[in-house]
């Protein structure tokens, strides 16, 4: 997949969208120091503008970037009273920088999607794994099932969002079933 | 039999000695920031006032398209011969501690258990994983009195570890052998030994000595094909570092107990004669 960036702006996904941005902003750096970067099967030289560069993104990059860009477009839905509104964009920020944090696990990024009372939820439906995580402001609640040698197994659990990573208790369970393949 | 050899140390060989914690793959660069805080605190903590600095070159070869690893960081203390004392370094995928006053196993242990269990969860938020724990240590003797004595007399002849038409030679020689040893169902070993052998200025006196180093790497690896590494928790970290530290050092005796001649291996203390 192709991917055109053009300038990179401090919003609220920035912080997620690090590792995607990374790339670009080592040829632009490379660029502008008039040297060259190769990354996939694309290659920059000094010729090109400082400002913009067209590179290969991973399929799971675009995933993540795709996720980002749908939880992103639900952020008119924080509009009710003060209160209300809070709780909705800590969701949808928890929910940015959760993905962020899947981009660069062994874990499939997930879908993310939202409701009308500000919640935020994801849902991974994997090879023997479904996990269902549903985000309220900083705080995470989840189930995920997983199936070994026929055998299943599930985990219901409330944690606490710190730093924009993913819960430890989860992130251990994840593991678990992932950095295991 | 009197010794042609003197050891690196009063009471042992070892000159320099490192232990290190592999996690199962790298941290993001927004993690990497977390470590880099712990690892300061623990610096400060075992007295490494001087920050390392090394240049790091990534130069992606096939269709990768992940942003590089965050280069590494570490800190050191220098002994009043100019030597590096100690030394801590955090890389993107695993901490090193390095010592040069090693004493003894027990007194050693508790010091990587400390860092490590102090540093390691900034990796564990993104990473609760570990490939690997090793140590390595690398076993010095110079001959007491001329730059030709036959280094034969500080190996067992029948070691496998060693080529069996190098270690009697007179002439300098270089035995390499890394291998990895099944252990359990869940992890296994590799082991990596470097035997070299050559005229040297020794470095207490500048004088030139047959030097004799003995590398000796016991790593205890989670990386099975079949099983992946070793998920773990921070609250579990201290009792997994123990114990699995602890199997790779049982390993490295064994191994130095089979490549160290007997007349050595009793200079050398603490039960390097117990396998």
């Amino acid at each position: 997949m192709t991917t055109k960036i053009r300038t990179t702006d401090r919003t609220l996904t920035d912080q997620a969208r690090t590792a995607i941005y990374d790339s670009a902003k080592l040829i632009t750096k490379a660029t502008m120091d008039g040297g060259t970067h190769i990354a996939g099967q694309s290659y920059w030289a000094a010729t090109c503008a400082t400002t913009s560069a067209i590179y290969h993104v991973s399929e799971k990059s675009a995933e993540a970037q795709r996720q980002i860009d749908r939880i992103r477009s639900l952020w008119d839905l924080c509009q009710g009273d003060d209160e209300t509104s809070q709780k909705c964009i800590n969701s949808v920020s928890s929910a940015v920088s959760l993905i962020g944090a899947f981009l660069t696990s062994p874990i499939p990024i997930p879908v993310a999607s939202a409701g009308e009372d500000g919640q935020t939820s994801l849902f991974i439906d994997g090879e023997n794994f479904y996990g269902d995580l549903e985000i309220n402001g900083d705080s995470i609640e989840y189930y995920i099932k997983f199936d070994t040698d026929g055998d299943s197994v599930e985990y219901f659990n409330s944690e606490k969002i710190e730093d924009g990573f993913i819960p430890p208790k989860l992130l251990t369970h994840l593991f678990y079933h992932y950095a295991q393949k | 039999m009197a010794l042609n050899f003197k050891l690196r140390r009063d009471a042992h060989a070892i000159g320099e000695f490192t232990a290190t914690l592999a996690f199962s793959r790298s941290v993001s660069v927004r993690a990497f920031a977390k470590v880099i805080e712990r690892l300061k605190e623990a610096a400060k903590t075992l007295d490494l006032p001087a920050q390392m600095n090394v240049q790091v070159f990534n130069i992606p070869v096939g269709p990768t398209t992940e942003p590089p690893p965050p280069g590494g960081l570490g800190f050191q203390r220098f002994a009043s011969n100019g030597e590096i004392e100690c030394s801590l370094w955090c890389d993107s995928d695993n901490i090193s501690l390095t010592l040069r006053n090693y004493d003894r196993w027990h007194m050693v242990l508790p010091k990587i258990v400390e860092a490590l269990v102090h540093i390691a969860p900034a990796y564990m938020a993104e990473v609760p994983a570990i490939r690997a724990f090793q140590v390595q240590y690398l076993n010095e003797f110079a001959s007491k009195n001329s730059a030709e004595g036959v280094t034969a007399e500080i190996f067992r002849p029948d070691s496998r570890w060693i080529a069996p038409f190098s270690y009697s030679s007179a002439q300098p020689w270089h035995c390499h052998v890394g291998q990895f040893l099944p252990f359990d169902d869940k992890s296994r070993f590799l082991i990596n030994i470097n035997c070299d052998v050559a005229p040297l200025p020794w470095p207490i006196n500048p004088m030139t000595r047959n030097y004799v180093k003995v590398l000796i790497l016991a790593s205890r690896q989670y990386d099975l094909p079949s099983k992946g590494p070793l998920v773990t928790t921070t609250e579990k970290l201290s009792d997994v570092l123990n114990e699995n530290f602890n199997t790779a050092h049982s390993l490295e005796k064994k191994l130095l107990s089979e490549i160290i001649a007997d007349e050595y291996l009793d200079q050398m203390g603490e039960g390097a004669r117990d396998h």
